[in-house]
């Protein structure tokens, strides 16, 4: 949470639509959930309920635009994120979203979460996985918090997180 | 880098690059590969049979596009940030020339004959036509928003640059400097081009799929699933298949080119991107 917390505190950086960097990030983080694959897939496509599970967020607001759906999240340690739903397949069990603007210092953020049941019986295991670049895309020296390793570790920080509570929660403890 | 048996379709050697490797661009007459280092801000120079780095040139800037001329004599590389195109010879890779080009070169892909080479502006939003006797631009050619990859027909007769923000490739007669639009996936990056021309091949990122283009026919005849967020995409002229490195599933797909199914997947290294030319043909 800490991690998490002290990007929330963060200033709100600007994210530049206009170019994406030659270098991409990735994190990936999986969890694994003692309940039913169909019971933890109901909280991560609830796009508009993120609240739910994720212990950063305040609440979540819906709202369709040119027939897009998008999510503006109220984080509990202040500021927004902005995120636009790219598909939800039930059949899958994968949720694509990205990030329009917000808190996080990353750029041309995209990402997705994938439920699939197992390993054991009656549990499941979720994926978490975002691509993404730094603020700053231009040649060193890069200025400080918009570094490839503040992009990686704030978006760790919101995965950690995040998939800790979704467990908590779809396990009923 | 991974280094992959197209015989066999399985991983044979793993070869430590510079940081942040994108580019490739491989000759079987030098026996020699190299990769772009954009992070590493170096071009990786790989000895082909041995899989081996035999040197590791530092650049000013941040390479990204990478490619070879024909005669395999000049390696033509685009620095990002310096909006500039290298180009090296490969006997000596001390001796380059340049040329300003647009803002942000990516992909670059040389004409069969050599004269003349051609660079994806990705922030200008044209493709420059360089003259490679006098490192002169010729011409520009607008086409749409974002151009990344390029790929062209191996008579030279149609150029094709893909247009990351319009989810669109742009068929470029280059002859004629005409150009057509054709739709395709979501956030679309890299092309290839069948044997024979009559087929084009793009990777859409955010649809994780590929989009096949009939030239005729000037449409998408089919969507091939593939894996996680596809980037490069090259034609295995040998065996009619098609090679899809896709950055977020640590894989390579395989697509026979008969009938665009997918026939294999084969697992990499992290983050498989292989932008550029990456099948080293034969040496005949």
């Amino acid at each position: 949470m800490k991690k998490l917390l002290a990007l929330i505190a963060m200033a709100v950086i600007p994210l530049t639509a206009a170019a994406h960097g030659p270098s991409p990030q990735k994190v990936e983080k999986s969890v694994t959930i003692k309940a039913d694959p169909a019971k933890v897939w109901a909280l991560v496509k609830d796009f508009g309920n993120m609240q739910k599970w994720h212990p950063a967020v305040a609440s979540t607001k819906l709202e369709t635009k040119d027939g897009e759906t998008y999510r503006l999240l109220t984080l509990k340690g202040g500021g927004t994120i902005y995120e636009k739903l790219r598909s939800v397949d039930d059949a899958d069990m994968k949720l694509k979203y990205e990030i329009e603007e917000g808190v996080l210092p990353v750029a041309d953020y995209n990402s997705f979460i994938t439920v699939k049941a197992g390993p054991g019986a009656g549990e499941s295991t979720v994926t978490w996985v975002g691509r993404f670049y730094r603020v700053y895309k231009l040649n060193p020296p890069i200025p400080p918090g918009q570094d490839d390793e503040s992009a990686i570790n704030a978006v760790t920080g919101v995965y950690d997180a995040g998939l800790a509570n979704l467990k908590k929660v779809a396990e009923g403890k | 880098m991974s280094v992959i048996d197209l015989a066999s379709n399985k991983v044979i050697a793993s070869i430590e690059v510079g940081k942040a490797p994108v580019g490739v661009a491989t000759s079987a007459a030098l026996s020699r590969t190299y990769i772009s280092n954009v992070d590493g801000q170096s071009i990786s120079v790989i000895d082909s049979q041995h899989y081996q780095v035999i040197q590791e040139l530092p650049l000013k800037g941040s390479p990204v596009g990478i490619a070879l001329s024909p005669d395999s004599k000049t390696l033509y590389v685009a620095d990002w940030f310096e909006d500039k195109v290298l180009a090296l010879n490969t006997a000596d890779l001390t001796q380059q020339r340049t040329v300003s080009v647009g803002k942000a070169p990516a992909g670059i892909i040389v004409s069969p004959d050599g004269k003349q080479l051609y660079v994806a502006n990705r922030d200008s939003n044209d493709v420059a036509i360089i003259d490679t006797g006098s490192m002169q631009i010729i011409h520009r050619i607008a086409v749409g928003e974002h151009p990344f990859g390029l790929g062209l027909s191996r008579d030279g007769k149609q150029l094709y640059a893909v247009n990351v923000y319009s989810n669109s490739v742009s068929m470029i007669d280059t002859q004629t400097h005409q150009v057509n639009t054709i739709k395709v996936g979501e956030h679309p990056y890299c092309v290839t081009v069948s044997s024979d021309g009559s087929r084009v091949y793009v990777t859409n990122t955010q649809s994780d799929n590929i989009s096949v283009i009939d030239v005729v026919q000037q449409k998408v005849i089919s969507i091939v699933p593939v894996g996680g967020y596809p980037e490069g995409i090259s034609f295995d002229h040998a065996n009619q298949r098609v090679y899809v490195a896709n950055w977020f599933d640590n894989t390579v797909s395989v697509i026979d080119a008969s009938n665009n199914k997918l026939v294999e997947t084969i697992a990499t290294d992290k983050q498989s991107r292989a932008f550029g030319q990456f099948i080293q043909e034969t040496a005949h």
